[in-house]
């Protein structure tokens, strides 16, 4: 663009990867929003991003980047988007988007990632939950023969 | 990297992954690990509703009841969102909940009863001063003497809630910070004042006495009253503070045009179901300065003028009754409208009064002459959209659709559906007349698919598999979410044609797909397939997949699919031949991916009349791989550029359906376009198709023709 000149902001991963994107895009996270407002000057900011890896910050900074202009777009549009977004991103993705979106307070991908998760449990038993996301049953036998006495309804 | 990462989720979101999905299923999780028995535990958001705990209750060994005290005993975190929707009627049992339930943390409460008819809510209620949203559904409220009210209350709720008109008012008076309110059948209710209020949202339904809903700061409304021998004036419970730019009307009510005059920041009206207005919907119309969607729905009355003429309005739908319409909005851009079937003007041509013989050549000025029914005085140049209720196989009213494409140059998307009762009708009367047994009468009353009606009639109508083409239905394109057509070869080409289509029903959330069936229909030579799936998993979408076997040895059926949005759905065949034979359910390649992938936008239509041909109007607009969007009053839409440009020849006469005994070898037809007499009986076959004038100016002109055909010569006339 011509004329305009547009506030960037540069966001640094946890394994140093520099990524420079539109203040606007930058905003869909209320923690970088936070740190902005609390920086006051925002020419030439650099903000760390810690526990987000670089490939993860830059699927993150994709979500942000199409839902800063989300106003161009009819509503289901950006939810068909939404849909294929994570859609594709496979488990491991998916828990980092959900970490990095917790820890950078976007809420809308919070939420999308939840829900996400949520199809994958619904509907498994608790066994098939564990081995889907390879959780660790840290119940001693005793405790989870109480729980499975306690919660009968479990196992029907 | 750790292989177990889903260990080291925070506890927040696990909630908040729990907060997505069925309490049942959530419940599940907590015996994965201790972490997930934590977020179980704390959850703050529970949603109990014992209208799916019947489904799956195979082995199940724990009642609702039990579930909910065992959820609520073992919960240890503050819960700030209780939802409760039951049949459950022990006044102990609910108090119990509510006792875990109402403290002083909770935001919002739902509780819907079914069963009980005077529970009274809890007075620890009134002690829940951060409640946001409160919805109570068919219970009792008290209000003790002292209430200060609800001060962080936004949205309240009340459907069917005893509450007296006093302790209605006080409610409402103290609870300052509400923006939200719905009042829904509160029969202890005869007086509703909300002057006092800032309420900016308002859904009332029900039958008062006395009703001031009027605040300056109402902005949208949502007003159906029922009344006996009341019957309230719009202009005076909403005198005369009008801020109103949404407005939603049904029931009994009158609607003084004098008092509209005043509400000039309306920019949507709906009206349903109301019996006098409509110098009022005129009257409201052109005193709107702002109006941008008008919805008249639900008018049965036909003895009527309805004249809409606005400057401003972008949407219309109009799904009424009249006896005259004009339509005079050139900023319209999505519009739906219902092309009345007053029967005894328009019916189909034997029976028209109007003097239009069958057997005759159809004289276009008498056409032109009854279609002064509709007028549509100005061109519609922004329309993109447009739905038509029409009754296929009547003449006149096809003729108007066509009359709207004239004055339409930039529609995109045409979507053509029908009427429940017409499709029966039609059903009705071609498997009667023309001896088409199709998959049963039930059949046809279930038939309010537009599409598939349509076809249906189209199919035997024509009952002819070597020439027959039909399709009704539009709305394939990539502007409608999910929806797009697949592939489409050779129509026109006496070679099997494979057709995809798919969509998702317009009506997301609703439970049917009333207003369109995406469904391909192409018959013209050996086979055609039809794909086609709703779309987005959306279980309002109707799905739709069928074979049209078009071989002469199966006749037409179709079978309703049940299992909305799956692949698997109609199996529709069709052929001349009189005995039906549904096809089995089938899973054919109509799954959403294999349609979509097209990428073209098409639309056609083609009905049947007269049950010897088919008046057929078929457009086909092809869609290149490089399409550009365009931008236009806001909105954004695939616009067709036409990088490959089919249009339908001009189709030869159809052959009039031979009885089965006379029915030749399949080899031994002919092919398409060669022109058979009709053997033996007098009829007339006549065809509207589109043809698209290569005019670089305008590319999406169109002209058509009307064809006359039957035991003379090929006499095509070109108009418009």
């Amino acid at each position: 663009m011509v004329g305009v000149k547009k506030k960037m902001v540069t966001l640094v991963s946890s394994d140093g990867v520099e990524f420079v994107v539109e203040k606007r895009v930058a905003e869909q996270s209320l923690f970088i929003k936070n740190a902005l407002n609390e920086g006051g000057v925002e020419e030439k900011v650099m903000i760390p991003i810690p526990k987000v890896t670089s490939d993860t910050l830059s699927s993150v900074l994709e979500y942000c980047e199409k839902h800063a202009s989300a106003t161009e777009f009819q509503e289901n549009e950006i939810e068909e988007w939404d849909k294929e977004y994570i859609e594709k991103a496979d488990l491991d993705l998916l828990y980092y988007l959900l970490q990095a979106s917790y820890s950078m307070s976007i809420m809308g991908l919070m939420e999308l990632g939840a829900k996400k998760v949520a199809s994958l449990i619904r509907g498994k038993s608790p066994q098939e939950i564990r081995e889907l996301f390879n959780i660790k049953n840290d119940f001693t036998p005793e405790q989870e023969e109480e729980i499975r006495r306690e919660m009968q309804w479990n196992y029907e | 990297m750790p292989a177990n990462l889903f260990d080291y989720l925070p506890i927040e979101l696990a909630e908040l992954i729990l907060m997505k999905m069925p309490i049942t299923d959530a419940f599940k999780t907590s015996t994965v690990s201790k972490k997930w028995l934590q977020a179980w535990t704390s959850m703050p958001k529970l949603v109990f509703s014992d209208s799916y705990w019947l489904i799956g209750i195979r082995g199940r060994k724990t009642s609702f009841v039990e579930f909910v005290d065992g959820v609520l005993s073992s919960h240890n975190g503050p819960i700030l969102d209780f939802q409760l929707t039951t049949d459950v009627n022990c006044h102990k049992t609910l108090n119990r909940w509510l006792d875990v339930v109402l403290t002083n943390r909770i935001t919002e409460l739902h509780l819907a009863l079914w069963r009980t008819y005077d529970f009274n809510v809890s007075s620890r209620l009134f002690s829940c001063h951060q409640l946001v949203q409160l919805k109570l559904a068919n219970c009792t409220l008290t209000l003790p003497q002292n209430f200060k009210g609800f001060h962080k209350l936004r949205s309240l709720h009340l459907n069917e809630v005893h509450i007296s008109s006093d302790e209605l008012k006080c409610l409402l008076s103290c609870c300052t910070q509400l923006q939200e309110l719905a009042l829904i059948y509160l029969r202890e209710c005869a007086h509703i004042d909300l002057s006092n209020t800032e309420v900016q949202k308002l859904d009332i339904r029900g039958e008062y006495e006395i009703l001031n809903l009027a605040n300056q700061h109402l902005i949208n409304a949502s007003i159906h009253l029922m009344s006996d021998w009341r019957y309230h004036e719009l202009g005076t419970i909403l005198y005369p503070h009008y801020n109103i730019s949404h407005l939603e009307l049904s029931g009994d009510l009158k609607v003084n045009p004098t008092y509209l005059r005043y509400m000039v920041k309306l920019e949507k009206v709906i009206f349903n179901f109301l019996t006098h207005p409509y110098e009022s919907i005129s009257e409201i119309v052109s005193n709107c300065p702002r109006l941008k969607k008008l919805m008249v729905k639900g008018l049965t009355d036909i003895s009527h003028d309805l004249r809409i003429t606005s400057g401003t309005l972008e949407s219309l739908e109009i799904d009424c009754g009249y006896s005259h319409m004009s339509i005079a909005c050139p900023q319209l851009i999505d519009a739906s409208i219902y092309i009345t079937p007053v029967y005894h003007r328009w019916n189909f041509l034997q029976q028209c009064p109007y003097n239009i013989n069958p057997y005759d050549e159809l004289d276009l000025k008498i056409l032109e002459e009854l279609q002064k029914e509709v007028e549509l005085p100005v061109t519609l140049k922004h329309l993109e959209n447009l739905s038509l209720d029409v009754r296929f196989g009547n003449v006149l009213s096809e003729y108007i659709v066509f009359c709207f494409m004239k004055v339409a140059p930039a529609l995109t998307v045409l979507e053509m559906k029908q009427k429940f009762e017409c499709v029966a009708w039609v059903a009705y009367r071609y498997s009667w007349q023309r001896r088409v047994a199709w998959s049963g009468h039930r059949g046809a009353g279930t038939a309010s698919w537009g599409g598939i009606g349509a076809c249906c009639a189209a199919s035997a109508g024509v009952s002819e598999p070597t020439a027959w083409l039909a399709l009704t239905t539009a709305h394939l394109g990539a502007s409608e979410g999910g929806g797009s057509v697949g592939a489409t070869e050779g129509l026109c080409a006496p070679q099997p044609c494979v057709w995809g289509a798919a969509g998702s029903a317009t009506c997301g959330g609703q439970h049917f797909c009333w207003a369109l069936t995406h469904l391909g229909a192409s018959g013209l030579a050996a086979e055609a397939r039809v794909g086609g799936s709703g779309g987005a998993g959306q279980p309002s979408a109707l799905g739709a997949t069928g074979v049209f076997a078009a071989r002469g040895q199966q006749a037409t059926g179709w079978r309703t699919p049940l299992t909305w949005g799956h692949p698997e759905a109609a199996a529709l065949a069709c052929c001349g031949r009189t005995e039906c034979c549904a096809l089995p359910w089938q899973r054919l390649g109509g799954n959403r991916h294999a349609a979509s992938a097209g990428g073209q936008h098409c639309w056609l239509a083609a009905t049947a009349t007269q049950g010897h041909a088919g008046v057929l109007g078929s457009v086909l607009r092809q869609q290149g791989s490089a399409a550009p969007r365009l931008q236009r009053g806001g909105r954004k839409l695939e616009a067709c550029t036409t990088a490959r440009r089919r249009c339908f020849r001009p189709i030869q006469p159809c052959p009039l359906p031979q009885s089965r005994t006379r029915r030749q070898p399949r080899s031994s037809r002919r092919p398409l376009g060669s022109s058979r007499s009709p053997e033996g009986r007098p009829g007339v076959a006549f065809r509207l198709s589109f043809r698209q004038r290569h005019n670089p100016d305008q590319p999406h002109r169109y002209g058509y023709q009307i064809c006359r055909s039957g035991s003379g010569p090929w006499a095509p006339r070109s108009f418009a």
